[in-house]
Protein backbone atom coordinates (compact mmCIF):
# COMPACT_ATOMS: atom_id res chain seq x y z
CA UNK A 1 0.00 0.00 0.00
CA UNK A 2 3.11 2.20 1.15
CA UNK A 3 4.06 1.80 -2.81
CA UNK A 4 1.42 2.57 -4.51
CA UNK A 5 0.61 6.07 -2.03
CA UNK A 6 3.94 7.61 -3.54
CA UNK A 7 2.69 5.94 -7.18
CA UNK A 8 -0.18 8.27 -6.32
CA UNK A 9 1.81 11.26 -5.99
CA UNK A 10 4.05 10.41 -8.52
CA UNK A 11 0.75 10.20 -10.99
CA UNK A 12 -1.09 13.34 -9.72
CA UNK A 13 2.46 15.22 -10.46
CA UNK A 14 3.30 14.18 -13.84
CA UNK A 15 -0.26 14.91 -14.86
CA UNK A 16 -0.16 18.28 -13.29
CA UNK A 17 2.78 19.21 -14.90
CA UNK A 18 1.67 17.77 -18.22
CA UNK A 19 -1.90 19.65 -17.83
CA UNK A 20 0.00 22.71 -17.45
CA UNK A 21 1.67 22.65 -20.27
CA UNK A 22 -0.87 21.50 -22.68
CA UNK A 23 -2.97 24.40 -21.17
CA UNK A 24 -0.39 26.85 -21.47
CA UNK A 25 -0.17 26.02 -25.39
CA UNK A 26 -4.06 26.00 -25.89
CA UNK A 27 -4.37 29.33 -24.46
CA UNK A 28 -1.29 30.97 -25.94
CA UNK A 29 -0.94 29.68 -28.83
CA UNK A 30 3.04 29.89 -29.70
CA UNK A 31 4.69 29.56 -32.88
CA UNK A 32 5.47 26.22 -33.45
CA UNK A 33 9.41 26.44 -32.84
CA UNK A 34 12.03 23.64 -31.81
CA UNK A 35 11.14 24.91 -27.91
CA UNK A 36 7.71 24.60 -28.31
CA UNK A 37 7.76 21.10 -29.94
CA UNK A 38 10.27 20.05 -26.81
CA UNK A 39 8.01 21.40 -24.21
CA UNK A 40 4.88 19.43 -26.09
CA UNK A 41 6.72 16.64 -26.39
CA UNK A 42 6.88 16.79 -22.75
CA UNK A 43 3.47 17.37 -21.92
CA UNK A 44 2.19 14.69 -25.02
CA UNK A 45 4.91 12.49 -24.63
CA UNK A 46 7.09 11.89 -21.61
CA UNK A 47 4.97 13.19 -18.62
CA UNK A 48 2.14 11.36 -20.01
CA UNK A 49 3.85 8.42 -20.18
CA UNK A 50 4.94 8.39 -16.77
CA UNK A 51 1.49 9.12 -15.76
CA UNK A 52 0.58 5.67 -17.66
CA UNK A 53 3.19 3.76 -16.25
CA UNK A 54 2.60 4.61 -12.72
CA UNK A 55 -1.35 4.38 -13.14
CA UNK A 56 -0.84 1.13 -14.67
CA UNK A 57 1.44 -0.51 -11.32
CA UNK A 58 -0.94 1.30 -9.04
CA UNK A 59 -3.95 0.24 -10.53
CA UNK A 60 -2.87 -3.66 -11.03
CA UNK A 61 -1.71 -3.18 -7.06
CA UNK A 62 -5.09 -1.37 -6.60
CA UNK A 63 -7.02 -4.81 -7.93
CA UNK A 64 -4.99 -7.09 -5.50
CA UNK A 65 -7.30 -5.61 -2.33
CA UNK A 66 -9.79 -7.11 -0.81
CA UNK A 67 -11.77 -3.72 -0.88
CA UNK A 68 -11.42 -3.64 -4.68
CA UNK A 69 -12.98 -7.14 -4.81
CA UNK A 70 -15.79 -6.04 -1.71
CA UNK A 71 -16.65 -3.13 -3.91
CA UNK A 72 -19.27 -4.80 -6.00
CA UNK A 73 -21.46 -5.40 -4.00
CA UNK A 74 -22.13 -9.27 -4.34
CA UNK A 75 -19.05 -9.86 -3.23
CA UNK A 76 -20.09 -7.69 -0.23
CA UNK A 77 -21.24 -10.51 2.20
CA UNK A 78 -17.91 -12.26 1.47
CA UNK A 79 -15.56 -8.95 2.35
CA UNK A 80 -17.09 -8.46 5.82
CA UNK A 81 -16.45 -11.85 5.90
CA UNK A 82 -13.53 -11.63 5.93
CA UNK A 83 -12.72 -8.15 7.59
CA UNK A 84 -14.86 -9.64 10.37
CA UNK A 85 -12.68 -10.22 13.69
CA UNK A 86 -15.18 -12.31 15.09
CA UNK A 87 -16.03 -14.48 11.81
CA UNK A 88 -14.27 -18.50 12.58
CA UNK A 89 -15.12 -19.08 8.86
CA UNK A 90 -11.50 -20.41 6.78
CA UNK A 91 -11.32 -17.20 5.29
CA UNK A 92 -11.70 -15.09 8.03
CA UNK A 93 -8.84 -16.68 9.64
CA UNK A 94 -6.69 -16.36 7.12
CA UNK A 95 -7.58 -12.45 6.79
CA UNK A 96 -6.36 -11.94 10.17
CA UNK A 97 -3.18 -13.39 9.16
CA UNK A 98 -1.00 -10.76 8.23
CA UNK A 99 0.85 -12.67 5.37
CA UNK A 100 -2.78 -11.99 3.66
CA UNK A 101 -3.74 -8.69 5.74
CA UNK A 102 -5.37 -6.72 3.20
CA UNK A 103 -4.87 -8.62 -0.02
CA UNK A 104 -6.17 -11.70 1.53
CA UNK A 105 -9.16 -12.51 -1.66
CA UNK A 106 -6.04 -11.82 -4.07
CA UNK A 107 -3.92 -14.10 -2.12
CA UNK A 108 -6.47 -17.40 -1.59
CA UNK A 109 -7.60 -16.84 -5.61
CA UNK A 110 -4.90 -15.90 -7.47
CA UNK A 111 -3.49 -18.71 -9.76
CA UNK A 112 0.26 -19.47 -9.11
CA UNK A 113 1.24 -21.05 -12.18
CA UNK A 114 3.86 -19.73 -14.71
CA UNK A 115 1.19 -17.32 -16.19
CA UNK A 116 -0.44 -16.98 -13.07
CA UNK A 117 -1.02 -13.12 -13.16
CA UNK A 118 -2.13 -12.39 -16.09
CA UNK A 119 -4.74 -15.71 -16.22
CA UNK A 120 -5.93 -14.01 -12.68
CA UNK A 121 -6.17 -10.42 -14.18
CA UNK A 122 -8.01 -12.04 -17.53
CA UNK A 123 -10.33 -13.85 -14.77
CA UNK A 124 -10.76 -10.66 -12.74
CA UNK A 125 -12.02 -8.86 -16.30
CA UNK A 126 -14.70 -11.44 -16.76
CA UNK A 127 -15.68 -10.55 -13.35
CA UNK A 128 -16.18 -7.21 -14.75
CA UNK A 129 -18.24 -8.41 -17.46
CA UNK A 130 -20.47 -10.59 -15.64
CA UNK A 131 -20.70 -7.59 -13.40
CA UNK A 132 -21.66 -4.59 -15.74
CA UNK A 133 -22.98 -6.49 -18.76
CA UNK A 134 -23.76 -10.42 -17.49
CA UNK A 135 -27.09 -9.14 -15.07
CA UNK A 136 -24.67 -9.54 -11.42
CA UNK A 137 -25.40 -5.26 -11.29
CA UNK A 138 -29.40 -5.94 -10.81
CA UNK A 139 -28.67 -8.85 -8.91
CA UNK A 140 -29.77 -8.85 -5.14
CA UNK A 141 -27.36 -10.36 -3.07
CA UNK A 142 -29.41 -12.95 -1.78
CA UNK A 143 -30.06 -14.00 -5.07
CA UNK A 144 -25.97 -13.72 -5.96
CA UNK A 145 -25.06 -15.90 -3.12
CA UNK A 146 -26.96 -18.67 -4.77
CA UNK A 147 -26.10 -18.40 -7.85
CA UNK A 148 -22.21 -17.37 -8.44
CA UNK A 149 -20.12 -19.85 -8.15
CA UNK A 150 -16.59 -20.18 -8.61
CA UNK A 151 -16.42 -21.76 -12.44
CA UNK A 152 -14.16 -24.46 -11.11
CA UNK A 153 -13.35 -26.05 -7.99
CA UNK A 154 -11.16 -24.42 -5.74
CA UNK A 155 -7.38 -25.67 -6.35
CA UNK A 156 -5.74 -27.22 -3.34
CA UNK A 157 -2.76 -25.92 -5.00
CA UNK A 158 -3.39 -23.05 -3.77
CA UNK A 159 -3.60 -23.91 0.17
CA UNK A 160 -0.48 -25.90 -0.41
CA UNK A 161 1.65 -22.75 -1.10
CA UNK A 162 1.82 -22.03 2.40
CA UNK A 163 0.80 -25.83 3.91
CA UNK A 164 3.34 -27.63 1.80
CA UNK A 165 2.07 -30.85 3.37
CA UNK A 166 5.40 -32.54 3.68
CA UNK A 167 5.32 -32.03 7.17
CA UNK A 168 5.19 -34.57 9.86
CA UNK A 169 2.42 -33.01 11.50
CA UNK A 170 0.65 -33.35 8.53
CA UNK A 171 1.11 -37.03 7.36
CA UNK A 172 0.37 -37.84 11.02
CA UNK A 173 -3.43 -37.16 10.47
CA UNK A 174 -4.98 -40.28 9.18
CA UNK A 175 -7.74 -38.68 6.65
CA UNK A 176 -4.25 -36.78 5.12
CA UNK A 177 -2.84 -39.72 4.50
CA UNK A 178 -5.68 -41.23 3.05
CA UNK A 179 -6.87 -38.56 0.99
CA UNK A 180 -3.88 -38.14 -0.73
CA UNK A 181 -4.33 -39.06 -4.32
CA UNK A 182 -7.42 -37.29 -3.95
CA UNK A 183 -5.66 -34.03 -2.29
CA UNK A 184 -3.47 -34.49 -5.21
CA UNK A 185 -5.92 -34.84 -8.03
CA UNK A 186 -8.37 -31.80 -6.60
CA UNK A 187 -10.80 -33.88 -6.15
CA UNK A 188 -11.75 -33.80 -2.55
CA UNK A 189 -11.08 -30.07 -1.08
CA UNK A 190 -9.12 -28.85 1.67
CA UNK A 191 -12.12 -26.20 2.50
CA UNK A 192 -14.51 -28.82 2.25
CA UNK A 193 -17.47 -29.73 5.14
CA UNK A 194 -16.25 -32.57 6.83
CA UNK A 195 -12.08 -31.67 6.30
CA UNK A 196 -11.22 -27.51 7.50
CA UNK A 197 -14.59 -26.15 6.60
CA UNK A 198 -16.18 -23.82 3.77
CA UNK A 199 -13.85 -21.04 3.53
CA UNK A 200 -17.58 -18.74 2.68
CA UNK A 201 -20.23 -21.09 4.66
CA UNK A 202 -22.78 -18.70 4.30
CA UNK A 203 -22.61 -19.16 0.76
CA UNK A 204 -23.42 -23.14 1.30
CA UNK A 205 -27.28 -24.21 1.95
CA UNK A 206 -27.35 -24.52 5.55
CA UNK A 207 -28.33 -28.50 6.49
CA UNK A 208 -31.54 -29.66 7.49
CA UNK A 209 -30.95 -29.71 11.13
CA UNK A 210 -29.93 -25.94 11.12
CA UNK A 211 -32.64 -24.79 8.91
CA UNK A 212 -35.01 -26.55 11.63
CA UNK A 213 -33.90 -24.47 14.20
CA UNK B 1 0.70 30.28 -50.43
CA UNK B 2 -0.04 26.73 -51.82
CA UNK B 3 -2.77 24.78 -51.29
CA UNK B 4 -0.41 22.16 -49.73
CA UNK B 5 1.48 24.59 -46.87
CA UNK B 6 -2.73 25.72 -46.25
CA UNK B 7 -3.58 22.53 -45.54
CA UNK B 8 -0.52 21.27 -43.48
CA UNK B 9 -0.66 24.48 -41.78
CA UNK B 10 -4.13 24.29 -41.14
CA UNK B 11 -3.48 19.90 -40.23
CA UNK B 12 -0.80 21.03 -37.88
CA UNK B 13 -2.62 23.37 -35.88
CA UNK B 14 -6.01 21.36 -35.32
CA UNK B 15 -3.57 18.07 -34.73
CA UNK B 16 -2.02 19.88 -32.29
CA UNK B 17 -5.32 21.25 -30.63
CA UNK B 18 -6.77 17.89 -30.83
CA UNK B 19 -3.65 16.41 -29.11
CA UNK B 20 -4.01 18.95 -26.21
CA UNK B 21 -7.31 17.81 -25.35
CA UNK B 22 -7.51 14.45 -26.14
CA UNK B 23 -4.24 14.14 -23.52
CA UNK B 24 -5.88 16.26 -20.91
CA UNK B 25 -9.16 13.89 -21.09
CA UNK B 26 -6.72 10.96 -20.95
CA UNK B 27 -4.68 12.48 -17.62
CA UNK B 28 -8.51 13.16 -16.23
CA UNK B 29 -9.14 9.40 -16.91
CA UNK B 30 -5.61 8.03 -15.08
CA UNK B 31 -6.08 10.50 -12.40
CA UNK B 32 -9.71 9.27 -11.76
CA UNK B 33 -8.85 6.19 -11.50
CA UNK B 34 -6.11 7.37 -8.21
CA UNK B 35 -9.15 9.32 -6.08
CA UNK B 36 -11.93 5.99 -6.93
CA UNK B 37 -9.38 2.72 -7.18
CA UNK B 38 -13.15 1.04 -8.19
CA UNK B 39 -13.24 -1.86 -10.98
CA UNK B 40 -14.79 0.74 -13.54
CA UNK B 41 -12.32 3.63 -12.71
CA UNK B 42 -9.36 1.62 -13.11
CA UNK B 43 -10.26 -0.62 -16.16
CA UNK B 44 -11.31 3.15 -18.12
CA UNK B 45 -8.04 4.45 -16.89
CA UNK B 46 -5.73 1.36 -18.03
CA UNK B 47 -7.43 0.99 -21.59
CA UNK B 48 -9.82 4.20 -22.57
CA UNK B 49 -6.96 6.36 -20.75
CA UNK B 50 -4.17 4.79 -22.47
CA UNK B 51 -5.53 4.70 -25.71
CA UNK B 52 -6.39 8.32 -25.83
CA UNK B 53 -3.41 9.26 -24.42
CA UNK B 54 -1.28 7.31 -27.02
CA UNK B 55 -3.56 8.53 -29.65
CA UNK B 56 -3.22 11.93 -28.55
CA UNK B 57 0.64 11.59 -29.31
CA UNK B 58 0.05 10.24 -32.57
CA UNK B 59 -1.74 13.09 -33.67
CA UNK B 60 1.60 15.20 -31.78
CA UNK B 61 3.75 13.24 -33.96
CA UNK B 62 1.46 13.49 -37.22
CA UNK B 63 1.53 17.41 -36.25
CA UNK B 64 5.47 17.64 -36.16
CA UNK B 65 5.96 15.40 -39.04
CA UNK B 66 3.80 17.64 -41.15
CA UNK B 67 5.06 20.61 -39.84
CA UNK B 68 8.45 19.43 -41.36
CA UNK B 69 7.21 18.35 -44.32
CA UNK B 70 5.97 21.60 -44.81
CA UNK B 71 9.05 23.35 -44.14
CA UNK B 72 10.89 21.84 -47.05
CA UNK B 73 12.87 23.72 -49.35
CA UNK B 74 10.28 24.29 -52.14
CA UNK B 75 7.70 25.17 -50.04
CA UNK B 76 9.82 27.30 -47.32
CA UNK B 77 11.16 29.59 -50.90
CA UNK B 78 7.38 29.72 -51.99
CA UNK B 79 5.93 30.32 -48.48
CA UNK B 80 8.47 33.16 -47.69
CA UNK B 81 7.64 34.81 -51.57
CA UNK B 82 3.63 34.71 -51.22
CA UNK B 83 3.62 36.12 -47.57
CA UNK B 84 6.31 37.93 -47.35
CA UNK B 85 7.56 36.18 -44.21
CA UNK B 86 9.88 33.52 -43.15
CA UNK B 87 8.11 30.07 -44.14
CA UNK B 88 6.38 29.02 -41.20
CA UNK B 89 3.34 26.64 -40.40
CA UNK B 90 2.09 27.48 -37.61
CA UNK B 91 1.32 31.31 -37.28
CA UNK B 92 0.81 33.57 -33.96
CA UNK B 93 -3.13 33.62 -33.78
Amino acid sequence: MEHANWLGFVILGSSAVAAAILVWYLIKRPRLDLRVKLLLLLGLGIFPALAAASSTVSSMEATTHAEFCGSCHVMDSHFQSAIDPKDQSLAAKHSRNPFFGERSCYVCHADYGMYGYALTKAGGLRHVYEYYLGGYRQMPLEKALKVIHLRKPYDNLNCRQCHTTTLHDWRRVPDHDALEAELDANRVSCASAGCHGYAHPFTKPKAPAENAQ
Amino acid sequence: MSLRTRLAQGSVSGLLKLACVLSLLALALICFAVFVPRPLPVILAMSAGHAVGGAAFACYLLAVVLDAMGRTPATSTESATSTGTKAGLHQEP
